[in-house]
């Protein structure tokens, strides 16, 4: 088979694989990129999570990525030239406090915030259940709520970035698995399953599929795959505000504008690779729905999917630039979707210009494994 | 030895059958169905106290009562089965065991060997004004005859393909409808490339005959090679358009007839409920008379999944003579694999079974020809009839995703929710896989079904929450 040649080849069709394909774009270099993808559109992480976003974290980083990107989604339906909108619901998350203990750590939280610009505040029980009036009163002593946090259909946000990515001469093919990077001499070719593919620089975003097609080139990623899973209920209305968080279960609720409830139940599974369903999950995952939303246990549940996410010793992304020239990753740690539109343009700008001055750069990369330097973050739901 | 731990879902004549060969043959059987009383979709029983059961002409409703005594015998016998009516079987995990949601809580059945006798739903082709009130599936109508004496529509127009059509229609006319027009796609005289065929389903023909008869009497025209072309009304439906069609089923402009109704059954064939066994990961093979992505399985009705057997419709459309005869080879087997008979005896102990299941499939190999659909019927649907009802999503939309690459079924469905919401994607299925094919200039065969996932159907959060132990 003849050998294809691009500019540069981004590996994976998810938000980050998109995202930095658009950002790329915008630089307007005059760059041939084009996006190869093993699946179909939305196959995987993006497609499969509770399509969340929020500020509220516990560091200045992640707070960093999220106050850009939540300004990028607010903006995107001009940006992307893309009407009808992403379907941004920003109508804040919630996060309970089982206990005093709880939300004393969330007024810290809530502090440190602030401080940032993140306009977080403490709730009060009774203004929690004015904002979710179908709240179990009893599980809350308070919340800490962030009225910019809210949910973006991850679906409607793949589509514009690739339509936005298309119409500005991306070539984007799904169905072709890339089997094998090789260097040869100073370019990557890309060993696929509908031939090789030769470019200049290669940005590999197929999360926790990463360390497997870097492995063979010497590089060990501290990366794994672990089940996630969630189920999603039949439209109801009205739709009450925010995305709902009991962090102690690893519990998010999001009831999406169209009315549909989908509930994430994150736990502590060992290492995975498999989207196979669980056979325990259904009793724990509506147990916690039922037990935080009582008047919704008549909702009927019409679907339970699972996927895995991607698992890094610190919950941080990984990005930059690897040992091998022109061989660059983003790798997300869970939080793909929601950070993409941040990591999307300072990855553009490090495939573009080798550098970026965003600090997000310096602090999450490779090296800090080896360091020891790990940048632990603290709200992982 | 212990008696080996059989679980049946579905309580129609397979499922039946099944249920009484294992439990004759000293299995401890459980019996799973989602309605109130036995009998399936196809012997449907009405409420006791409503003389609406006697729907249909006398071989089947011998066959009714042949079947309904062997769910007697089970149900009354001094070990009865464990028999779950109004249960919902949500999901399969390997072992194999069955997730069901019982009236209050949901329970989990480990099984030696499942048997799924899921049966079929029906199969729509979105025209313009399908989704109008008043117009219905035709087993639906023959469901709410059957079940609650209950006439849907008193001028009504009978559209689709096969047999089904005719005898629904005359059902209609004996319960007093008047009948606006009859269309099928197909002429039911192709069946008569099969003779042998035809001989060996006389009891059904002759029927088939009266119900034309029936319907010839009541002055309703059948129109043989006809389609659906739109359905108008406001806001239920009040007219029919149909037309003659090119042999591909595209409708001829200009052969136009219109119809004023109140009601509108349309049925154009079958879709397999085969969530469950493809769940347990059965592998499937696409047929388009028999059900779709139906479940491959040996000729004892065991998939390549260890303790997973299908039996009836649910495995592949044959009807009710059929799945009878498979319910009692399906049940027999499983009970004899797990007491670890191999093929050989098999075949000597279930010879009986074999030749009455044989006998009653040539009947319906004469039948497959009305059933079969030409890819003209996926272009009836315009750009702004809905095709995912559950989603609102229109055929144009979906021609956009296909247009712009996405020429898989799932990648549709994530591109454009098609298949997303309550139904869990079996109504618009075909439709999205047609045009998957188009897209993909091959066969639907080559688009695998959109993945399994729980819940087979939907059940109440509630009722998740609360799991038995």
């Amino acid at each position: 088979m003849s050998t294809e040649t691009t500019d540069i080849l981004i590996i994976g069709a998810g938000a980050y694989g998109l995202s930095a394909a658009w950002w790329i774009g915008e630089r307007d270099t005059g760059a041939r990129v084009m996006v190869l993808d093993a699946g179909d559109f939305a196959a995987n992480g993006t497609g499969s999570c509770g399509a969340g976003v929020r500020m509220q974290w516990g560091l200045e980083l992640s707070i960093g990525l999220m106050t850009e990107s939540i300004a990028f989604f607010e903006d995107a339906e001009k940006r992307l030239d893309f009407p009808g909108g992403i379907e941004f619901k920003q109508e804040g998350y919630m996060m309970l406090a089982r206990d005093a203990d709880m939300l004393g750590d969330f007024q810290a939280n809530v502090e440190r915030q602030n401080a940032l610009g993140v306009p977080s505040r403490i709730l009060s029980p009774e203004e929690a259940l004015k904002m979710v009036p179908e709240l179990n009163p009893d599980l809350l002593v308070g919340a800490a709520f962030c009225p910019k946090d809210g949910t973006v259909s991850p679906f409607l946000w793949l589509d514009a970035l690739l339509r936005a990515i298309r119409r500005a001469g991306a070539e984007v093919r799904f169905g072709t698995t890339v089997t094998r990077l090789e260097q040869k001499g100073g370019t990557i070719v890309a060993q696929t399953t509908k031939g090789p593919v030769e470019a200049a620089k290669v940005l590999v975003c197929t999360d926790w599929a990463a360390p497997q097609l870097l492995a063979p080139l010497g590089i060990d990623l501290p990366i794994e795959a672990m089940p996630n899973e969630a189920m999603v209920t039949e439209p109801w209305q009205p739709v009450f505000g925010p995305c709902l968080v009991r962090i102690e279960h690893g519990l998010f609720i999001n009831q999406l504008p169209r009315g549909s409830i989908v509930a994430v139940v994150t736990r502590e599974l060992p290492k995975d690779e498999s989207s196979s369903n669980h056979a325990d999950w259904l009793p724990l995952g509506a147990g916690l729905f039922v037990e935080t939303l009582p008047a919704f246990a008549h909702l009927n549940i019409v679907r339970n999917w699972c996927h895995p996410v991607s698992i890094t010793p610190d919950m941080q992304p990984i990005l930059g630039e690897m040992a091998v020239p022109g061989l660059f990753l983003a790798v997300s740690a869970y939080k793909g979707f929601m950070t993409s539109p941040a990591v999307g343009r300072l990855m553009a700008d490090v495939v573009l210009d080798g550098r970026s001055n965003h600090p997000a750069l310096a602090a999450f990369n490779l090296k800090r494994f080896e360091t020891g330097d790990l940048i632990p973050e603290p709200l992982v739901i | 030895m212990t008696a080996p731990r059989i679980v049946v879902v579905g309580a129609g004549p397979a499922g039946i059958m099944a249920a009484r060969e294992a439990k004759r043959r000293g299995a401890a059987v459980t019996l799973i169905d989602e309605a109130l009383r036995p009998g399936g979709q196809i012997y449907r029983q009405g409420d006791a106290a409503l003389a609406s059961s006697g729907v249909g002409l006398p071989e089947e409703l011998a066959h009714k009562r042949t079947v309904l005594e062997a769910f007697a015998e089970v149900a009354e016998a001094a070990e009865a089965v464990d028999y779950h009516s109004g249960a919902t079987a949500y999901a399969v995990f390997p072992g194999p065991q069955l997730h069901v949601a019982l009236a209050d809580s949901s329970r989990v059945f480990e099984a030696d060997a499942l048997i799924l006798a899921t049966g079929v739903g029906e199969r729509a082709v979105p025209f313009p004004g399908w989704t109008l009130p008043g117009v219905l599936y035709a087993g639906g109508v023959q469901a709410i005859m059957k079940a609650h004496g209950v006439r849907a529509g008193d001028r009504v127009a009978v559209v689709g393909a096969g047999p089904l059509i005719i005898a629904v229609a005359a059902q209609l006319a004996e319960a007093g409808a008047e009948i606006a027009c009859v269309t099928l796609l197909t002429p039911l005289r192709v069946m008569a490339r099969r003779p042998l065929g035809l001989w060996a389903g006389r009891g059904v023909v002759r029927e088939g005959m009266a119900y034309l008869r029936q319907l010839r009497r009541a002055g309703a025209p059948v129109l043989e090679g006809w389609v659906p072309v739109h359905a108008e009304g406001a806001p239920a439906v009040e007219s029919l358009c149909v037309a003659r069609h090119d042999g591909a089923g595209r409708p001829l402009m200009g052969s136009e007839r219109r119809f004023d109704v109140d009601m509108v059954a349309m049925n154009f064939g079958f879709t397999a409920n085969s969530e469950l066994a493809r769940m347990a990961g059965a592998e499937v093979r696409f047929d388009s008379v028999r059900g779709g992505w139906v479940p491959v399985r040996n000729e004892f009705g065991a998939t390549a999944v260890p303790g997973v057997f299908v039996a009836g419709d649910g495995a592949a459309l044959r009807g009710a003579f059929v799945a009878a005869a498979e319910g009692r080879i399906v049940g027999a087997a499983a009970v004899l694999t797990a007491g670890g008979k191999g093929t050989a005896e098999l075949h000597q102990e279930l010879a009986a079974e074999f030749t009455e299941r044989r006998s009653h499939q040539a009947f319906q190999d004469a039948l497959r020809p009305t059933l079969d659909l030409p890819s003209g019927v996926w272009s009836w649907a315009t750009d702004d009839t809905v095709v995912c009802r559950c989603e609102g999503i229109t055929q144009g939309r979906l021609r956009q995703a296909v247009d712009e690459g996405h020429v898989t079924v799932n990648g549709i469905k994530r591109n454009t929710r098609a298949g997303m919401g309550w139904c869990g994607g079996r109504t618009c299925l075909a439709s999205v896989a047609a045009l998957a094919a188009q897209g993909q200039a091959g066969p639907p065969a080559e688009t695998p079904p959109m993945r399994p996932r729980p819940l087979a159907r939907p059940v109440p959060a509630g009722i998740l929450a609360r799991r038995e132990p």
